[in-house]
């Protein structure tokens, strides 16, 4: 933990205020630079005239997404695999994953703004778009998994196999216009002679920057989040304890402290470890009596999110 | 830190604004459902987006007059006539004339690929919607001058259809 951190139970936050911010202002001066480039210096195209101008948006969102779900099945990866088992990359999927979805919603809604202007529809059931739309519901899918099971290794699991599932499919998306007949272009940089050229290549690769920065800032903050979010929970478990370790100690005859019976009340060590019952109470209940808490500066390990 | 038990009611509420199970369950169906859609909905037409013109030709008396997607490239000629749309597509060797309701948007010209909406009508393709491609080629223009348009009763370059 940091110094310039208050003390907490739970895990140190990651980067410095004056690095997000650094990197905060740096995405903001670059999509100010690809704005600038993007709307008076590049000239229009032979083509699209005007229209072009949204090359500047769209293929960057729509790699940004990649890299979100792309970040998001490392870290499950490295989750799932035993040797690299950490909190740190279960965080790294779910930053990932729902700062991938906001990429892919803006993917979703700056192609179908191009797609109105030059093909003439805002939606069509083209391969590419409506993998990238079925990779958005997936990606909603897994924020979903994440909310709706309490305990933590069942969470990362289960979302760790959606994450992987992604991931696949942006590959076959990302592939789609080439393997089968598509209404969307095809790649224009990724290949070994890019389509692009001069103003029209110099903004196109601002944007990629810019929306870059954006992304990163966007997962150091994500990533903050998470740990924020563990150690407030943290505190509210510990204060959920405390509170009820005072009502057992006012209720003791013996007085404040002589409440509890001890460690061996406190079941388990690992996942899912649950308090015990209490001496004396009748089978089946757990942990609800005098006696039942476990000492202060016990943490169980209990899904809250 | 408080230790009156302001906390604990602060974490019960937190999980109730979680929902409950039944909510979450509920929540997933429609998320389910909404994939299974898209899969079902997307995959099928997806996979077969559109046929060439040549394939069209080739399995016209299959196709009948069922509506699919049809590929070609604008020839020259292309003419507006009561309201409707005339022009002609080709693929290889292949020309099939077109009748079209559908406007098309600014970059519709000769040489163009289109995706066209519609059905046979015997010879003619008559066509809903006609959807422009444009590739991944990039080239700056050399002055300031926008896309022309095809505007009504514009006739485009090269000779009419008959």
């Amino acid at each position: 933990m940091r110094q310039d951190e208050p003390a907490s139970l739970g895990p140190a936050l990651p980067f410095r205020p004056l690095t997000t911010r650094a990197l905060g202002w740096s995405a903001l001066a670059a999509l100010a630079v690809t704005a600038w480039w993007g709307l008076w210096v590049s000239p229009p195209d032979v083509v699209q005239g005007q229209l072009v101008r949204i090359l500047y948006v769209h293929p960057a969102v729509a790699t940004m997404c990649y890299v979100g779900f792309g970040l998001c099945a490392l870290g499950s990866l490295a989750w799932l695999w035993p040797r690299t088992r950490s909190p740190r990359w279960d965080r790294l999927a779910v930053a990932g994953a729902e700062v991938g979805s906001v990429f892919c919603l803006a993917t979703l809604v700056t192609g179908s703004i191009w797609g109105r202007a030059t093909w003439g529809v805002w939606w069509t059931w083209d391969p590419r778009l409506t993998l990238t739309a079925i990779l958005f519901a997936m990606s909603l899918g897994y924020l979903a998994l994440r909310r709706g099971i309490d305990k933590p290794q069942a969470r990362s699991l289960a979302s760790s196999v959606v994450a992987v599932l992604m991931a696949l499919t942006v590959v076959v998306d990302h592939y789609a216009t080439s393997w089968w007949n598509s209404l969307h272009q095809g790649t224009t940089l990724l290949q070994p002679n890019p389509t692009v050229h001069g103003w029209q290549l110099a903004t196109m690769l601002a944007s990629f920057v810019a929306f870059g920065l954006v992304f990163a800032w966007m997962m150091v903050h994500r990533y903050r989040v998470e740990v924020m979010e563990e150690r407030y929970e943290d505190e509210l478990l510990q204060a959920a304890l405390a509170a009820r370790r005072s009502e057992v100690a006012l209720l003791e005859p013996g007085g404040p402290g002589t409440g509890w019976a001890g460690r061996e009340d406190w079941a388990g060590d690992g996942p899912g470890r649950r308090l015990a019952p209490a001496p004396g109470s009748p089978p089946g209940q757990a942990g609800v009596g005098a006696g039942a808490l476990p000492p202060a500066g016990g943490r169980p390990e209990v899904g809250v999110r | 830190m408080p230790a009156d038990g302001t906390h604990g009611r602060a974490l019960v509420a937190r999980r109730r604004a979680l929902g409950t199970r039944r909510q979450r369950v509920v929540a997933a169906l429609v998320l389910l459902g909404a994939l299974g859609y898209l899969l079902a909905q997307g995959l099928t037409n997806a996979m077969d987006y559109y046929l060439t013109a040549k394939q069209a030709v080739a399995r016209r008396a299959q196709l009948g007059t069922r509506e699919f997607r049809i590929q070609g490239t604008v020839a020259p000629g292309a003419h507006h006539q009561g309201g409707l749309l005339y022009f002609s597509i080709t693929d290889s060797d292949v020309k099939v004339p077109v009748v079209s309701t559908g406007s098309p948007t600014q970059l519709f010209r000769p040489g163009m690929p289109v995706v066209l909406v519609g059905h046979w009508q015997g010879d003619v393709f008559d066509s809903s919607q006609i959807m422009v491609q444009h590739g991944s080629t990039y080239v700056e223009a050399p002055a300031r001058q926008p896309a022309r348009p095809l505007s009504a009763g514009h006739r485009a370059t090269g000779s009419p259809r008959p």
